[in-house]
């Protein structure tokens, strides 16, 4: 038997003797690993359900204004609404070399607090989110008609609506705002959950959008002047105006020259944002409370490896007789530290390992009720190659820290010899 | 053949095969302390069952440090069964020492996480001459380790043991059959029988002396205890082996 074998056999055997105590090192470990290689699952995958809420779309194209505005708007439809531009502008945008497709959305609307999106069908086509994910229609079809909405998954899980359903539309995003419950929407379609703005969205076509504010100004129903839904179906419902335009591109290397084409037209003033640019700075802007978050986790890494150092410390002193006969065997005082850093490297092992185990366990379990309440799918994958990295990481840290006892141990055995008086 | 080889000078050349232990010319002192040891010659020769004497304190235990390559002497010779020790570095020391020698302490001799078993062929894990010789005479190591167990009167049952369960006399005679696994030239026994009862320590030492006369290991036994010295081949006083006299 080779010698670290014989010491690997040792220092399982010695600490499956003390398993009591090292268990407690082992769950310090393993609830470190959990919070670190959890904080980085979670991390990652609300980063990827954030920078890619929008992908396949090269530009996203608005009135001009914040960039970061703008993409917050079209995308998340979340802070101030920006100001709308031109439907005569979106036809030139679509009408220019180079652009592939443009898809409006027009924005404003609300239905209990869920944003609606006016589009055209082309949206459930061109649309992607993650890595080139179409839009999935899950019951139903896609709007075709005015007056025809079509639901993002959660709005119709949380409202508990189905096909077939009438919901009347609330101008503004307030409870407070007036409504248009003189033009009802029917439900005709559900979309599957994508993990992105689209599930808490409410799609209608851009003629709906229209049809709804005819009888409408500034902002308020016109007093004394009303139009009906039937009425208002034959008129114009053309658009003037949409809040922003998403624009594919038949090559994306052009996505440069148009951005600045785009912005330097001539007309009315428009900004033009790459998303996933947008969206990858936005990301840095938060990443502050991101580096806290991380500051405490290693933290509490630090604290669960300083537990490892102080137990295997004060263990020690019962040990050096142990170590005295070991030595009068052949054991070389550098077996001694081998001992000793084998063993909290098998602690930290078992430790990694157990908190893996102990985070599969948690996203299996929590994955579906963080996904309902916040809208981010915690997938139950492999770990990444961060996931590993980190892992790894602490394992490396756990065979540092061990070799403060491992070092000590060293000494004493060197000093104490053969005769140690216990 | 004499007992002694008074004045022999470095390079004691002949019959060193023959000599468990040579000591020519041993100083000692530790760093800042007032001890020291001075031994002028002391030979055990192969085989030979020799009882060192002496009250507690007087520098027994260092001399045996010395003897087993945990401590370097500040001169002199120490030779185990012809291998000079004391010009060798810290590891080789450790070599030899898990090759040629085997150690029975006063007491608490076993690892506490070890059963009866692993404890004895402990010595076959960090020595693969004693793995060798264990498994020439006995087949194989584990083998050897039984057939010890048995020698030394522990039952079949002690062997998955844990060693807290066993009496200090048992642990004793674990002790001992450790000590004689794969048959070292050389079994040194620091006051193994002074946590023994007193009935019980005659008993010990005879069967530690017949077992190395079965195993052909030269026994330096160490005790207080005057009365056990007519059990071995020779009986010497550490008092009259340490020149410096102890203290001073």
């Amino acid at each position: 038997m080779s010698r670290l074998a014989t010491l690997v056999g040792l220092a399982l055997k010695s600490a499956w003797n003390r398993r009591l105590t090292l268990s407690l090192i082992v769950l310090s470990v393993a609830l470190s690993t959990v919070l670190l290689v959890g904080l980085e699952r979670v991390r990652g995958q609300v980063r990827t359900a954030f920078v890619q809420a929008i992908s396949g779309t090269d530009l996203v194209v608005g009135a001009r204004g914040g960039q970061i505005q703008l993409i917050l708007y079209a995308v998340f439809h979340l802070g101030g609404a920006t100001n709308n531009m031109g439907w005569d502008s979106a036809q030139k945008i679509a009408a220019m070399d180079g652009v592939a497709w443009t898809v409006p959305l027009s924005m404003g609307d609300s239905h209990r607090g869920y944003p609606v999106v006016a589009t055209e069908a082309g949206f459930f086509e061109r649309f992607r989110y993650r890595r080139d994910q179409a839009l999935e229609v899950a019951e139903g079809r896609p709007f075709g008609d005015v007056f025809e909405a079509v639901l993002g998954s959660e709005v119709a899980a949380r409202l508990g609506y189905g096909l077939g359903q009438s919901i009347v539309l609330r101008h503004g995003l307030g409870q407070a705002a007036p409504d248009h419950a003189d033009k009802p929407f029917s439900v005709v379609g559900i979309l599957a959950p994508t993990g992105s703005p689209v599930d808490r969205s409410v799609y209608i076509n851009l003629e709906s959008m229209e049809a709804i504010h005819i009888d409408w100004r500034g902002g308020a129903p016109i007093r004394g002047f009303s139009v009906s839904a039937e009425r208002a179906r034959k008129m114009n419902l053309t658009p003037k105006s949409v809040t922003a335009l998403l624009v594919g591109l038949k090559n994306r290397r052009d996505v440069f020259a148009l951005q600045r084409e785009i912005q330097s037209a001539p007309g009315e003033a428009l900004s033009a944002v790459m998303p996933g640019v947008a969206l990858d700075q936005l990301w840095r802007l938060l990443g502050s409370g991101e580096r806290v978050l991380w500051l405490v986790s290693i933290l509490v890494t630090a604290t669960g490896l300083m537990g490892l150092i102080s137990s295997v410390l004060a263990g020690l002193g019962e040990r050096r007789r142990e170590l005295a006969i070991l030595r009068s065997v052949g054991a070389r005082p550098l077996d001694v530290l081998a001992l000793l850093s084998l063993e909290s490297l098998a602690l930290t092992l078992a430790g990694v390992l157990m908190g893996l185990t102990f985070l599969a366990i948690l996203i299996a379990v929590l994955g579906p009720v963080i996904s309902d309440a916040y809208g981010v799918a915690i997938d139950l994958s492999p770990p990444t190659a961060r996931e590993w990295l980190l892992s790894c990481a602490i394992i490396v840290a756990g065979y540092l820290a061990g070799l403060v006892p491992a070092v000590r141990a060293y000494f004493l055995s060197l000093g104490d010899g053969l005769s140690v008086s216990v | 053949m004499g007992n002694d080889s008074p004045g022999a000078g470095p390079g004691a050349g002949p019959g060193a095969g023959g000599v468990a232990v040579r000591v020519t010319g041993l100083r000692f002192a530790w760093p800042r302390g007032p001890f020291r040891l001075s031994v002028g010659s002391f030979v055990v020769r192969a085989g030979e069952r020799v009882f060192i004497s002496g009250p507690s304190g007087c520098g027994k235990s260092t001399f045996l440090s010395l003897i087993a390559g945990i401590l370097r002497p500040t001169a002199g010779e120490i030779s185990i069964d012809g291998e000079d020790l004391s010009g060798k570095g810290g590891p080789r020391r450790d070599r030899l020492r898990g090759d040629k020698l085997g150690f029975i302490f006063q007491q608490f001799n076993l690892v506490p996480y070890l059963n009866v078993l692993d404890n004895v062929m402990l010595p076959c894990r960090f020595s693969k001459a004693r793995n060798e010789a264990a498994t020439r005479v006995s087949g194989s190591a584990a083998k050897a380790a039984r057939e010890l167990i048995a020698r030394l009167g522990l039952g079949e049952d002690l062997l998955d043991r844990p060693v807290s369960r066993l009496s200090v006399g048992q642990q004793q005679r674990a002790a001992a059959a450790r000590a004689l696994m794969g048959r070292p030239p050389l079994l040194v026994a620091d006051e193994p029988t002074s946590a023994l009862d007193a009935d019980l320590r005659l008993a010990f030492l005879r069967l530690l002396a017949q077992e190395c006369r079965e195993a052909g290991s030269a026994l330096l036994f160490v005790s207080h205890d005057r009365s056990l010295a007519g059990e071995l081949d020779r009986a010497v006083e550490f008092n009259d082996l340490n020149e410096a006299g102890g203290a001073g």
